[in-house]
C-alpha cells in the first residue's frame, strides 16, 4: 500500500470517491408498442454501472400519474452487475386498462454506492376493439313492402374488430319516436307495428359464437310479423353492444318496411293463343292449349282479385271482303274444355272471376274460335285480361 | 302444334296515389313494377284519363320488365323492393309527372294511367292490362311552417264584489342601498367640502 504524507491510502481514497456515477442505460424498449387489453408486454432496458449494480424498478403512467412499482410487474428486480446479470425485465399486463389508453414507461435503477438513473419516458397504446356491423337482409338503405300481419327476416351481422370484443349482442329496433330507430321491437304477440314471432321471443339476441374474438364474426336472424296500419312505412335496424365496455355499441344501417294491406302480382302462362289452320265455317275450334290447360292466371300476390276479358275482331286488311272474324267468335270459358258452357268474347270487359283469392292455386281458361265464311288468309285479334283490386289505393275498382 | 308461348308476370304497386301540388308546380308519382318470372316481357303506359288542361308525363313510356328476383347481395341503396313468396323482388320505377298551369282551377283531379303488358304477335295476341289512379289535389298556397296560437283567457273582473282595495308599491332593495350610499357619499363630500 502507498501511503501519502497525510497518511491516507491512496486505494481507499479510490474506493470511497470512485463511484460517483449514475448507473448508465441503453436499447430500452418495449417488444410491441400496440396490444389488446389483457395482453402482455416486454419492457426491459440494458444497464452498465463502474462498480455494482443495485436494483431496478418499473414506472408506468397508467391513469394519469407516474406510479413505482414495488411488488407488481416483476418490479423491481435485484440486477447485479456482479453475477453478470445487466438486462432489467418487466413483463407488464393490466386487463382493467381499457382499450384506447396509452401508457407511458420509464426503468430506474440505482447501484450500490446509491446512485440512480432513469430512462427516458417510452410509451405503449392499448388498441380498442369495434364491431363492424351490417344489415344483410332487408338490405340497408332500401324500402321493401311487406304484407299487412304477415311475417318477414331480419338478419344482421357483426364483425369484431381491433382486439377481442367479449360477449356481443343485437338488439332490432324500429322508429317509434323518432326519425331512426330507437326502440326495441316488442315480443308480445300481435303488439303493433312489429313484434318478433319466435318460440321464445327476444329483441336482444346474444351472438351464438361468443365470446368474439379478433375478426370473429356472428350472424343473428329475427322473424318479424308486420301488423302495423297499411300504407305506413317504419325503418327498422339492429344495435350490437358487447359486453366490454371499451367497445363502443354500433348501429347497421336502416331498411324501411312499407306495410301494405295486400301486395297485387298475377302470372299469365301464355302470351298469344294458337289456334292452327281452321277451316271455314266450322264452330267451335278449340285453340291448342286447351287440352294441356296452358290457359292459367295466377295470383302470385294477396289481394283478391276481380279479374275481366275483352277482345277484338281478327282481321287480315290485306284480303278482300269478308275478311273480319267479328270478335263474339272467340268464345272462352273459366271452368271447362267444353264449348257447349263457353261465353262469346266481347269489345267490352266482362267478369272472368270476380274473387280471385291469392289462396285458389290458379283459373284455368279454355278459348274456341268459330270461322265464319271469310278468307282464306292469316287473321290476327287480340284479347285483353285485366285485372283489379279493391285491396289497394290506386288500383281502380273496374276495367274498362 | 302450339308455338312457344311466354308467360307474364306482373306486379304492381306505387309510392304514393295522392299529391298536393301549387298552381305552377308539378307532381310527381312513382309506379312500381315487378316481374316473378325468369322471362323478359314489354310493358307500355298509356295515359287513359285526364282532365284538361292538366299535362301528364310518364317517363319511361314504354320498357322491357326483366326477371326481378334479387339472387345476389348488396341490394342496391335508394330502390324498392318487395317481400313476396316468391322472394325479394327488385321493383322497376315508372315516374309519372302531373304539371299544373298556373291558372288552374283549385280543386282535386284523377289521373288514369294503363299499364299493358305484351305484345301483339301473330293469332290472337294477350295483352295484360291494369288500371292506375293517381289523385292530385290543387293548391294556391302552401303554409311554410306551423304557427302555434297562444290563447290568453282571462279571469272577469267583477267590480261589484271589490269592496277595498290595497295598493303597494314594490321597491328594490339593492337600488335602495345604492340610493343611500350615494347620498351618504355627498353629504360626507360636502361636509369635507365644508369644513375646507
Amino acid at each position: 500500500m502507498d501511503v501519502d504524507s497525510d497518511g491516507w491510502a491512496e486505494k481507499c481514497l479510490s474506493g470511497t470517491w470512485g463511484d460517483g456515477a449514475s448507473p448508465r442505460y441503453s436499447l430500452n424498449n418495449s417488444n410491441v408498442t400496440s396490444i389488446c387489453s389483457g395482453d402482455a408486454v416486454l419492457i426491459y432496458a440494458n444497464w452498465t454501472d463502474d462498480v455494482a449494480l443495485n436494483y431496478s424498478w418499473l414506472s408506468t403512467n397508467e391513469t394519469g400519474q407516474w406510479k413505482n412499482y414495488t411488488a407488481n410487474y416483476g418490479s423491481p428486480i435485484d440486477i447485479n452487475l456482479t453475477s453478470g446479470q445487466t438486462w432489467s425485465n418487466f413483463t407488464w399486463k393490466n386487463s382493467s386498462v381499457t382499450g384506447g389508453t396509452t401508457v407511458a414507461w420509464r426503468i430506474y435503477a440505482n447501484d450500490s454506492s446509491g446512485n440512480e438513473n432513469v430512462t427516458g419516458d417510452m410509451t405503449f397504446t392499448l388498441q380498442s376493439s369495434w364491431l363492424e356491423v351490417n344489415l344483410v337482409y332487408p338490405p340497408g338503405g332500401t324500402t321493401t313492402d311487406i304484407d299487412q300481419n304477415s311475417t318477414f327476416t331480419v338478419n344482421a351481422s357483426v364483425y369484431c374488430r381491433g382486439c377481442d370484443c367479449g360477449n356481443v349482442n343485437g338488439t332490432i329496433r324500429y322508429n317509434a319516436s323518432s326519425s331512426n330507430p330507437d326502440t326495441a321491437i316488442n315480443t308480445t304477440t300481435g303488439d303493433k307495428p312489429f313484434f318478433v314471432q319466435e318460440s321464445s321471443a327476444l329483441a336482444m339476441k346474444q351472438c351464438p359464437t361468443n365470446p368474439l374474438s379478433e375478426n370473429e364474426f356472428c350472424n343473428i336472424s329475427w322473424t318479424i310479423n308486420a301488423t302495423g296500419n297499411y300504407i305506413n312505412s317504419w325503418l327498422i335496424g339492429i344495435l350490437f353492444n358487447s359486453s366490454q365496455t371499451d367497445v363502443t355499441q354500433n348501429h347497421t344501417g336502416n331498411a324501411t318496411k312499407r306495410i301494405v294491406e295486400c301486395l297485387d302480382s298475377v302470372s299469365f302462362a301464355w302470351n298469344s293463343i294458337d289456334f292452327s289452320t281452321l277451316v271455314p265455317s266450322t264452330n267451335y275450334n278449340k285453340a291448342l292449349g286447351n287440352d294441356n290447360q296452358l290457359y292459367n292466371i295466377t295470383n302470385l300476390g294477396t289481394c283478391t282479385l276481380t279479374v275481366w276479358i275483352k277482345g277484338t275482331d281478327l282481321q287480315n286488311t290485306s284480303l278482300q271482303y269478308p275478311n273480319t272474324i267479328a270478335v263474339g267468335n272467340l268464345s272462352w270459358s273459366n271452368t271447362t274444355n267444353v264449348s257447349m258452357s263457353s261465353y262469346n268474347m266481347t269489345k267490352n270487359y266482362v267478369i272472368l272471376n270476380s274473387s280471385f283469392t291469392p289462396n285458389v292455386l290458379n283459373i284455368t281458361t279454355y278459348y274456341w274460335l268459330s270461322v265464319p265464311a271469310v278468307w282464306a288468309g292469316r287473321y290476327n285479334g287480340t284479347m285483353t285480361i285485366c285485372t283489379n283490386t279493391s285491396q289497394q289505393s290506386g288500383i281502380v275498382d273496374n276495367c274498362v | 302444334l302450339q308455338g312457344e308461348v311466354q308467360a307474364i308476370s306482373l306486379g304492381t304497386t306505387s309510392e304514393g296515389t295522392y299529391a298536393e301540388v301549387l298552381r305552377g308546380e308539378t307532381a310527381k308519382f312513382t309506379i312500381l313494377l315487378w316481374n316473378s318470372e325468369n322471362a323478359s316481357f314489354p310493358v307500355r303506359f298509356n295515359i287513359f284519363q285526364i282532365p284538361n288542361g292538366l299535362t301528364v308525363i310518364i317517363n319511361p313510356k314504354e320498357l322491357k320488365l326483366n326477371y326481378s328476383k334479387v339472387t345476389t347481395f348488396p341490394a342496391e341503396r335508394g330502390r324498392h323492393y318487395i317481400d313476396t313468396k316468391q322472394g325479394l323482388m327488385k321493383t322497376t320505377p315508372v315516374d309519372v309527372l302531373v304539371k299544373v298551369p298556373n291558372n288552374f282551377q283549385i280543386g282535386e283531379y284523377d289521373i288514369y294511367i294503363n299499364i299493358v303488358a305484351g305484345e301483339i304477335t301473330a293469332g290472337v295476341s294477350t295483352l295484360f292490362e291494369k288500371t292506375l289512379k293517381f289523385t292530385v289535389k290543387v293548391i294556391s298556397y302552401r303554409p311554410k311552417s306551423t304557427t302555434t296560437t297562444i290563447k290568453i283567457v282571462e279571469e272577469p273582473v267583477t267590480v261589484d264584489k271589490i269592496t277595498g282595495m290595497v295598493t303597494r308599491t314594490f321597491f328594490n332593495p339593492y337600488l335602495i342601498f345604492i340610493t343611500l350610499l350615494v347620498i351618504v357619499i355627498l353629504f360626507v363630500v360636502w361636509r369635507i367640502y365644508k369644513n375646507e
